[in-house]
């Protein structure tokens, strides 16, 4: 099975450089979670997708359940995005753009 | 990839944030990457042209979007990668956009001891929307 970051050194980055506690996260290509865990841990609320369907399940199967109350996955691309305006406070794209 | 839908995507993700809100981007940035096992060296994938794909989109950002967003700070980091065999390595890193794996480096990884690992520099970029 492939890991990507075991030692956590993107998430360190991101959690070392800004505060998402209370945040509305939107994590943009959220793969199989490794950003989606670190938002749904820290952030108020957060909104995945990615276009891959079987990441998304993978995702949402990786997560706690009390980290899964937090996250709303969808399956689409970024050209698909489509919420109201003005409604994130932080948006994540690991390798995703 | 398409640069227009990168484009796309970043004008999305400018009308999705609150003004003043964050964009935390990673890409990874390494042409030749190192790929090992046990402790030695097996040799290096060739992402030159995803390099070059992440070229272009910065060149891109810079002349379409750059009035969306303003770079906060930049960061530099390693990534691993870890497989758990010689087989596993060979079919996801061939997947990876813009990546090529040498038939020489696909046999010393086949024979390979696991845990096989790439380690790829990222860049994080901390944009704020304007």
């Amino acid at each position: 099975m492939q890991r990507r970051d075991p030692d956590g050194a993107e998430t360190s980055a991101i959690d070392a450089l800004i505060e998402l506690k209370g945040r509305h996260v939107i994590d943009v290509g959220c793969g199989s979670s490794r950003l989606t865990s670190l938002a749904a841990a820290r952030a108020g609320a957060v909104d995945a997708f990615d276009p891959d369907a079987d990441s998304v399940a993978q995702a949402k199967a990786s997560l706690s359940q009390e980290a899964r109350k937090k996250v709303r996955f969808e399956v689409h691309a970024a050209e698909a995005l489509d919420v109201p305006r003005r409604r994130f406070d932080v948006a994540l794209c690991g390798w995703s753009l | 990839v398409p640069l227009e839908s990168v484009v796309d995507a970043l004008r999305r993700i400018h009308s999705a944030l609150v003004p003043g809100g964050l964009l935390v981007d990673t890409q990874p940035l390494s042409p030749r990457p190192p790929a090992s096992a046990d402790g030695r060296r097996l040799g290096a994938l060739d992402m030159r042209e995803w390099c070059e794909t992440v070229a272009a989109v910065d060149r891109l950002f810079d002349k379409v979007t750059g009035s969306l967003y303003s770079v906060e700070t930049e960061q530099r980091f390693v990534v691993t990668d870890m497989f758990d065999s010689g087989t596993e390595f060979v079919e996801s890193v061939s997947g990876w956009r813009g990546t090529h794996v040498s038939a020489a480096l696909g046999e010393r990884a086949a024979g390979a001891t696991p845990p096989l690992t790439v380690d790829q520099e990222v860049r994080l970029r901390l944009l704020v929307r304007r």
